[in-house]
């Protein structure tokens, strides 16, 4: 049992241990997780911030190029050079709109009124020529007009963008749909080798309000405000505006790239692409973007596995000293269960009622056996009530007044009565009556102590309480069975008196009839004289006397005695009646019998019951030495000092050994069948005892002697 | 009747007894004896020497000689004469009292008339 309790625990440890590294590790991976999904949430975060701004960004153009188109209206549809470098200036156009080349302006012209268009033209300005990108013929031409700032973008001025099959059909979609239109990427004239840019345009028409339909808006295109759009400033314009670890990559609905902001190594970013797609000037671009791979990050992962490592093997090192800590106190703790379990066994296994108490009375303890005596659960009593609830009140109301009394002081609490004595003795052992829940009575002896610590103060009291009602019982019982004993060892010994009573009666019957016998006899011869008859009656009387003396002995010896009160009586008394029963036995046996000593020393006694005992002694001895030359019987009476003895000393040798060993005992006897019952001595040694007194035998001066002391 | 009066030996311990049967039996005309034991009755009987009649009783103090030895030693002395013994015991029957060499024997308690009426019988006879 107790080695496989170990084993088992042993097992216990080991799966606790691998159970902690689970844990750990499970928490490590979630943390992780938690860890790369923040880091994914920060970045999914990072990367709408920048979409955001490059939406926003390219929707200022917009606000830009409508600007531009209020200058045209306001200027009755000429736009002069001058104008749009004010207003240039005046929208702060290189900060607030990064990655602009200029502001420019497109205008439509016709094949057929190229030449109307470019005589007007060069009255203002000499030197204004028309370019082509390609040699494609179309039959319009989109003509940039004007272009600020005019010292960067020289290059463009008087380019017929409408010339190259991207720029037109940006510039086309913007004037059917009367909405800005970016080109897809190309390369700028102004400077090819700075990467991929695209041109905005913004239509602008003959009327105030966009023109309801296609075919209206293409009759009354004017041309297009527009701006030159580097991809490059964009970039910077992202490098400074958006996490320096977000890469981003920008492409265009032909899938062709417009920019990304870094040019670092693949390996460098990250897996995890985001993309997304917004929608500016009527083309789609598709935005791709990632978080390079961060040395923190890594570093940040490393750290947490290394702490939950670290953790991990500071808690396995704990588990396993707690685990030589818990084995030692583990079997400590057997033991002291074990303790426990021996003493809570002992407590309800005693068939004692076994209560302890604080030292006013609360119960502390209540056992098994308690609870069997008195009817009550332990629960009910603990802590609530004292011990007097189940005990006979009057009784305990009796004690208190008594030892009220004794000790001169009012007790009123009833639990004194218990612990009086205790308090001031150490212990008491005193019989009292449990009065049972089920309202039955149960005598117990009930011995109390106090409980001190080491102090010697008192903390509380013990009470052992034996239930002794079988004792009681059978003390009933064998109460009982001696007065049954003693009344057939009475009836008996009656018997054995009978034949000598009766003697005791034949003859003063017969002395009786012979003087009637003799008087009437008188009376016929005439002879019968007056002293005659005085002398007569007076013997007869006398005989009379006789014979009620003997029956009153015998009326009193066949009495049951039993339950006489005791009485004082002088042992001369109860010797006279005792010896008026055997006188004639006495005399037929030639027995010398002589009484001597205090004859008026009295006993407190049931004199019939003391009557008996000598009685039986004489019997006894009567029959001990009938076959003796010398045949006598003593009895001294001695009174001294508060005691009383009476001896029995006949003229017999003794009695031997092994006789004398067993004659006390109860059917013990040597003499033959149907002579006697074995049960005098017995009887009357009870029967003395009842009295507080004691039988014994000895041998003085070499004869046979029984001594009663009270 | 060869003798004017004929002589009765009574032999009881208890006196008031003897004496009373001594009444009875002077009255009617018979000479008595009285001893209060065995041993008193026999040197009685070797004194007087004319004993017509022994009534004794059976349980008397004594040593060794009860009214059953002096039956005993009575016979011997006398083959025929008449002895009636009195007792209380009941263990004393008619046959053991006749085996013994009593006449007679009468139990305790008794009519005085029976024991008058047995002296005249064993006396006319």
């Amino acid at each position: 049992m107790y080695q496989r309790s170990y084993l088992s625990r042993g097992w216990f440890f080991t799966f606790i241990l691998f159970l902690g590294l689970g844990i750990i590790g499970l928490i490590t991976l979630q943390l992780k997780q938690s860890f790369l999904d923040n880091i994914r949430l920060s970045e999914s975060r990072s990367f709408q911030k920048a979409t955001f701004l490059i939406e926003e960004k390219v929707n200022s153009y917009i606000h830009g190029l409508q600007g531009m188109s209020g200058i045209h209206l306001v200027n009755n549809g000429t736009i002069s050079p001058r104008l749009v470098r004010d207003y240039a200036v005046y929208r702060h156009f290189f900060t607030n709109f990064p990655g602009a080349l200029g502001f420019g302006f497109v205008r439509r012209v016709e094949k057929k009124s190229l030449d109307t268009y470019l005589a007007n033209k060069r009255k203002d300005f000499k030197t204004f020529n028309i370019r082509s990108i390609t040699q494609k013929t179309y039959p319009d031409h989109f003509i940039i007009e004007v272009i600020e700032p005019i010292e960067t973008n020289a290059v463009a001025l008087g380019l017929d963008v409408g010339s190259e099959i991207k720029r037109r059909e940006a510039a086309e979609l913007s004037m059917r749909t009367g909405k800005p239109a970016l080109t897809a990427p190309i390369d700028l004239v102004q400077n090819k080798k700075a990467g991929k840019g695209f041109l905005f345009f913004l239509p602008l028409y003959n009327k105030t309000q966009t023109p309801e339909t296609i075919n209206e808006r293409e009759k009354s295109i004017i041309g297009w405000s527009y701006t030159p759009i580097q991809s490059s400033g964009l970039i910077d314009f992202l490098r400074n505006s958006v996490d320096e670890q977000l890469v981003l990559q920008l492409y265009d609905s032909s899938g062709e790239l417009i920019i990304k902001n870094d040019q670092a190594v693949d390996k460098r970013y990250r897996d995890n692409w985001f993309e997304t797609t917004i929608s500016v000037g009527g083309r789609q671009w598709l935005i791709k973007g990632a978080v390079l791979k961060s040395f923190n990050v890594s570093m940040i992962n490393l750290a947490t596995i290394l702490f939950f490592l670290f953790f991990g093997f500071v808690y396995t090192w704990f588990i396993y000293r707690f685990r030589k800590v818990v084995k030692k106190s583990e079997e400590s703790e057997i033991k002291n269960q074990q303790m426990e379990s021996w003493q809570s066994a002992i407590l309800n296994g005693a068939d004692y009622a076994i209560i302890s108490t604080l030292p006013n009375g609360i119960i502390t303890t209540f056992n098994k056996a308690a609870e069997r005596m008195t009817g009550y659960q332990a629960t009910e009593l603990i802590g609530e009530f004292s011990p007097a609830i189940f005990h006979d009140l009057d009784e305990v109301k009796q004690k208190l007044r008594y030892l009220s009394h004794e000790h001169n002081i009012e007790l009123t609490d009833l639990f004194d009565a218990f612990i009086f004595n205790p308090t001031k003795d150490g212990t008491e052992t005193q019989e009292w009556t449990y009065l049972n829940k089920n309202g039955s009575r149960i005598p117990v002896k009930l011995c109390v102590t106090p409980l001190k610590d080491a102090s010697d103060e008192i903390i509380g009291y013990l009470g052992v309480a034996e239930d002794i009602s079988q004792i009681k019982k059978m003390e009933a019982t064998i109460e009982t069975q001696r007065l049954a004993m003693i009344s057939g060892a009475k009836m008996s010994a009656l018997g054995e008196m009978a034949a000598g009573v009766a003697h005791e009666i034949n003859n003063p019957l017969a002395i009786i009839s012979g003087r009637l016998t003799v008087m009437r006899m008188m009376l016929e011869d005439n002879k019968l004289e007056k002293e005659n008859i005085e002398e007569g009656l007076s013997k007869i009387n006398e005989t009379c006397f006789r014979i009620s003396k003997i029956v009153k002995g015998l009326r009193a010896f066949s009495r049951d005695s039993g339950t006489d009160p005791m009485e004082e009586t002088t042992v001369g008394k109860i010797l006279e009646d005792t010896l008026e029963l055997c006188r004639e036995r006495l005399k037929n046996h030639l027995i010398d019998l002589t009484v001597e000593g205090d004859l008026s020393a009295t006993l407190n006694c049931r004199s019939v019951e003391i009557s008996q005992v000598l009685m039986n002694l004489i019997s006894n001895s009567m029959d001990a030495i009938d076959h003796l030359t010398v045949k006598w019987i003593n009895i001294k009476v001695i009174s001294l000092n508060n005691k009383l003895m009476i001896t029995v000393t006949d003229s017999g040798n003794g009695i031997p050994q092994e006789v004398a060993e067993k004659m006390m005992d109860p059917f013990f006897t040597t003499k033959q069948l149907g002579k006697g019952t074995g049960l005098g001595l017995s009887i009357s040694k009870g029967i003395i005892e009842a009295h507080g007194g004691r039988l014994s035998y000895k041998i003085s001066e070499g004869h046979t002697q029984f001594v009663i002391e009270f | 009747m060869a003798k004017n009066l004929n002589k009765v030996l009574i032999v009881d311990d208890e006196q008031d007894l003897a004496e009373v049967l001594s009444s009875a039996l002077m009255m009617k005309g018979l000479d008595v004896v009285i001893a209060s034991n065995g041993v008193e009755a026999l040197k009685k009987w070797d004194e007087h020497n004319d004993i017509d009649l022994v009534i004794s009783d059976i349980r008397m103090p004594g040593l060794n000689c009860d009214g059953i030895t002096l039956t005993k030693k009575v016979r011997e002395k006398n083959s025929s004469i008449p002895i009636i013994l009195i007792t209380g015991y009941s263990e004393f029957t008619e046959p053991f009292a006749q085996k013994m060499g009593a006449n007679q024997v009468v139990s305790k308690p008794f009519e005085f008339y029976e024991i008058l009426c047995l002296v005249d019988k064993y006396l006319n006879n």
